[in-house]
């Protein structure tokens, strides 16, 4: 156990350990209140990264499968929660929703990465995962004009000379590039001579291939489907165990490369959620995964039906993150310092950007002080000066909100604020601004949390 | 060719254009004017919102409204970078330059007129190019790889050097600056943090629309609040025509072409989008113009040239999306997710398999351009009216919604401190005589310029060369050069005693 979790932090290891225990153990009195555990109210999806990924995708369609076959006594509402990797959305679900059942989560293989390289103190073993849903598999793909016929070419190429092949992928960290490096590894090829270029997104990627700026690209089966259809893209390999329905793209293991690789997406729950309210969400994701829509919607995007529950998950997940954590320690992305090749390190700009503001400060206060001794007038705007008294006044406002955002509530700090702001401003009709203060802080609250769906602090 | 794209337009149009479509379309405007007013909330989250809403919808219903959301908060971004020098969304911050000041003097109509019939002049001509263009341009845009890129954005700072402010050194600090805080985060490339000082709320680096509530709607509020701003009394009038003058519509017409055409080609590069393309098309504008010292003091062309080319950016963002699957904007990566909800592959096959639902999508984008206008102008005077509301008020909300505008985009309140101390940074540089748009500037352009030169690098294996041997890269080199040269020459030749004060 520890070993495996070895990237992850012995502190995230032991909450995974405590997870396992507190899942597999249940108290009597518990067990007799959760009795058939029905939701009374609307469960909301929590997407960790920004609409339209894969992520975002698997969340949007499980959402059409239950509601469109009404699984759920009541609704279910998508929320995008993006931001470092996914680990912003996973704090939240462990530490602010400890215990709501209401909260569930998208996950799956690209978690792993973004807990390590965010040092984030939780991974998904920190929450309660339901059921593995679907596995995208990764293919190799060439742009229609590319020299590269078969795998044989291309790898015969890439072992030539690793670092003057160019692979087009997603960021560091996520599945495209792991991959990468498992290739590499599996054909005994020094990780830090893998050349990988990264993308901001697949579509981005996938641009490049078919320029032709990169050598090959590397990405999901499903997000090739378009181009390759199409012939402008071919596909050389595949990283399943058996090929695709439909497709004739030979798996890696047909071609004698010992390769198995599958960005899988799950659905997790709170880490405190009783053993009756996981069994009810198991049931719903089981229920949806037969219905008709689901089971289009795997055909349409490529996804393989990878479903699986209970302890075989907990292991599977457990040993697909030792490997990941693995994959990105030899590269050095979970360590000190970063041993992947790069024909331009990550510091050469950071250092530019500095020593640019240096120069430059030092510039503009050479030539204030020459203006000075010239006895010019200062180049000031028109505008008049602000105040600062009433700067500093309206900025320690704005820091109290802040603060009284975070530890008192969004209702009750912001007429305050509005009313104090005003008041600076030399208003003393305080009757009308607490009126203001007080509507406007309603209407907020009925537009973003009734209206879009967006909490307020 | 032409006949049969006529009738496909018609057909589209038939799909398109019933009653109740075009109720969804109004819909999908004042949303998306509403969602654009917001700071924080833009196009992209939108739709994501209203996504399980259209899921019993007709899809031309769907797509309607998410046209009129798109442009729609295209528009009402700029309303509120008008009204109160704050950007609802980052594609708008430009439009702040000359549309505020237009504002403060009492014509804050005429700037909302210009934005709106700009934004329609942008959105039309850019679905225009689209339906006859998109797949000869797609083939176009594939041939921009890392190293065009980069000399692209190298072009686009160079152009847009010049903008907000008196001194030089001043404006390219502040440039840096913005180039500085856009490195911060974990690098694409490699995956190590940089410069985050193990502060988990940087691991994700400052984006452009947190920069944006911060430097502009933040820095705003402080800076009126410190009494920096005009006096309360001054800009609440309404003065004059909602209208534009005759001389203005004239220069505004060139400004539509070049912003349009600007705005166009940015949108279909994937990953620059709506707010390099207004950055852009002011700088074109401004090197344009026959008094380029003017802008900023309320020029309507000022207004014109961001507003038609962000509208337009995101017309042209249709092309890869639609021609080859590739979503180059978070909104269209959203639009992805809603066309395979409806079962549509977009890429290469999708005119001939759908032909009538894209068709139909095309005549949507029209339709909800015009709905639009006709919903939003008689609306300007009303807006405008805003401006009369007490300072104090007025004020106050913008930091409210501010503040709930950059919670909302993780929810974490770590977001909104980041946003308070970039609007301190933003208040001090504006006391001490450094314009604040650079800032943005650099955080746009920084991480493009960074990221496409080490990906050149790597593609060519370290080998520098690689930007000297490729046709693109080396011709939009060339323009970057003359346009650092041109008016260099032009200012030493009429050689006043202006120089002196610029200090270059």
């Amino acid at each position: 156990m520890f070993s495996i979790f070895s990237g992850l932090g012995i502190r995230a290891a032991v909450c995974a350990g405590l997870m396992l225990a507190a899942l597999t153990s249940i108290s009597p009195a518990r067990a007799q209140m959760d009795e058939a555990w029905r939701p009374q109210k609307s469960t909301t999806l929590i997407v960790p990264s920004n609409p339209g990924g894969g992520w975002d995708q698997t969340a949007r369609f499980m959402q059409r499968a239950i509601e469109a076959n009404k699984l759920s006594p009541t609704s279910v509402e998508v929320i995008n929660r993006g931001g470092a990797g996914g680990t912003i959305g996973l704090t939240e679900l462990v530490e602010r929703y400890a215990t709501d059942p209401y909260k569930l989560m998208v996950s799956g293989f690209g978690m792993t990465g973004s807990v390590l390289m965010h040092s984030s103190k939780h991974n998904i073993m920190s929450t309660t995962p339901l059921a593995r849903l679907t596995s995208e598999y990764q293919a190799i793909a060439v742009p229609a004009n590319s020299p590269f016929n078969s795998l044989d070419d291309l790898l015969a190429a890439f072992k030539a000379n690793p670092q003057a092949f160019s692979w087009g992928g997603g960021s560091a960290g996520g599945s495209d590039h792991i991959f990468a490096y498992l290739l590499a590894e599996a054909l005994d090829i020094e990780a830090t001579k893998v050349n990988y270029v990264a993308f901001t997104g697949g579509g981005e990627a996938s641009a490049a291939l078919l320029g032709g700026q990169v050598d090959a690209g590397i990405s999901g089966f499903g997000e090739w489907g378009g181009l390759a259809d199409s012939g402008r893209i071919r596909l050389l390999a595949v990283s399943s165990d058996q090929r695709m329905a439909d497709d004739d793209t030979p798996t890696f293991r047909e071609l004698g490369i010992d390769l198995l690789f599958a960005n899988w997406r799950t659905i997790v729950a709170a880490p405190g959620i009783t053993r009756a309210q996981k069994e009810w969400y198991v049931d719903l994701l089981r229920q949806a995964r037969a219905s008709d829509e689901w089971q289009e919607t795997l055909k349409r995007n490529n996804w393989t039906d990878s479903f699986l529950t209970g302890e075989d998950f907990d292991n599977f997940i457990i040993a697909d993150s030792a490997r990941t954590a693995r994959i990105l320690q030899r590269v050095g992305i979970s360590g000190d310092k970063g041993t992947s090749w790069a024909a331009v390190g990550p510091y050469l700009f950071p250092n530019i950007a500095m020593a640019g503001l240096i120069i430059l400060a030092a510039l503009i206060f050479w030539e204030s002080r020459r203006q000075a001794t010239a006895g010019a007038a200062p180049v000031m705007s028109e505008e008049k000066h602000p105040d600062t008294k009433a700067f500093v006044q309206t900025a320690a406002i704005i820091f109290a909100y802040v603060l009284g955002l975070k530890f008192i509530g969004f209702i009750f700090v912001t007429p305050p604020v509005i009313v104090a702001l005003s008041y600076l401003l030399g208003s003393r009709a305080y009757r009308r601004d607490i009126a203001v203060g007080l509507s406007v802080t309603a209407l907020i609250v009925v537009i973003f949390e009734h209206l879009l769906n967006v909490d307020v602090p | 060719m032409s006949e049969s794209l006529f009738t496909n337009l018609a057909n589209g149009f038939s799909v398109a254009a019933t009653p109740e479509n075009l109720l969804f379309g109004v819909i999908g405007v004042v949303l998306g004017t509403a969602v654009g007013v917001l700071p924080g909330l833009g196009p992209a989250v939108a739709i994501s919102l209203l996504l399980p809403l259209t899921f019993g919808l007709d899809p031309i219903a769907a797509f309607i409204m998410f046209g009129g959301i798109y442009y729609g908060a295209m528009f009402g971004g700029a309303t509120t970078a008008i009204l109160v020098n704050t950007p609802g969304c980052s594609s708008s911050a430009v439009t702040t330059f000359d549309g505020h000041p237009l504002a403060k003097q009492g014509r804050a109509g005429t700037a909302l007129s210009t934005a709106i019939i700009s934004s329609f002049v942008g959105g039309t001509f850019a679905t225009l190019a689209l339906m006859l263009l998109a797949p000869s341009l797609v083939e176009l845009s594939l041939l921009f790889g890392p190293p065009e890129y980069f000399a692209l954005m190298l072009l686009a700072l160079v152009l847009v050097s010049t903008i907000g402010g008196a001194s030089l050194s001043k404006s390219v600090f502040a440039t840096f600056l913005g180039f500085a805080i856009s490195l911060i985060g974990i690098d694409m490339q490699t995956g190590v943090s940089r410069m985050t000082f193990d502060i988990p709320e940087l691991y994700s680096g400052i984006n452009v629309v947190l920069a944006g509530i911060g430097l502009f709607a933040v820095g705003e509020v402080l800076w009126v609040m410190s009494g920096g701003g005009a006096e309360p009394d001054e800009n609440a009038g309404l003065r004059g025509s909602l209208f534009l003058t005759l001389s203005e519509l004239k220069k505004s017409a060139m400004a539509w072409l070049r912003g349009t055409v600007l705005g166009f080609f940015a949108g279909i590069l994937p990953g620059s989008g709506g707010t390099l393309a207004g950055f852009m098309a002011y700088g074109v504008e401004q090197r344009f113009s026959k008094t380029p010292d003017k802008f900023g003091s309320g020029l309507v062309e000022g207004v014109a040239a961001p507003e038609s080319a962000n509208n337009a950016a995101a017309g042209g963002s249709m092309v890869p999306l639609l021609a080859l699957g590739i979503p180059g904007s978070a909104t269209t990566a959203v639009m992805l997710v809603a066309f395979q909800i409806y079962g549509l592959q977009p890429g290469p096959l999708l005119f001939e398999n759908s032909g009538d639902l894209v068709w139909g999508l095309i005549a949507s984008l029209y339709i909800a351009n015009v709905l639009l206008v006709l919903f939003n102008l008689p609306l300007v005077g009303l807006w405008a009216r805003l401006l009369t509301l007490p300072q104090g008020l007025l004020y106050g909300c913008v930091l409210v919604f501010s503040s709930l505008g950059a919670y909302s985009l993780k929810g974490s309140i770590g977001d909104v401190f980041i946003v308070y101390v970039l609007g301190v940074m933003a208040f001090c540089m504006r006391r001490f005589g450094f314009p604040v748009a650079p800032v943005l500037l650099g955080i746009v352009l920084g991480p493009l310029i960074e990221q496409e030169f080490r990906r050149a690098m790597s593609i060519s294996g370290g080998d520098i060369m690689i930007f000297a041997t490729r046709p693109i890269a080396l011709t939009l080199f060339a323009i970057t050069a003359l346009s650092l040269i041109v008016p260099l020459a032009r200012k030493s030749r009429n050689m006043t005693g202006l120089g002196a004060l610029q200090g270059d």
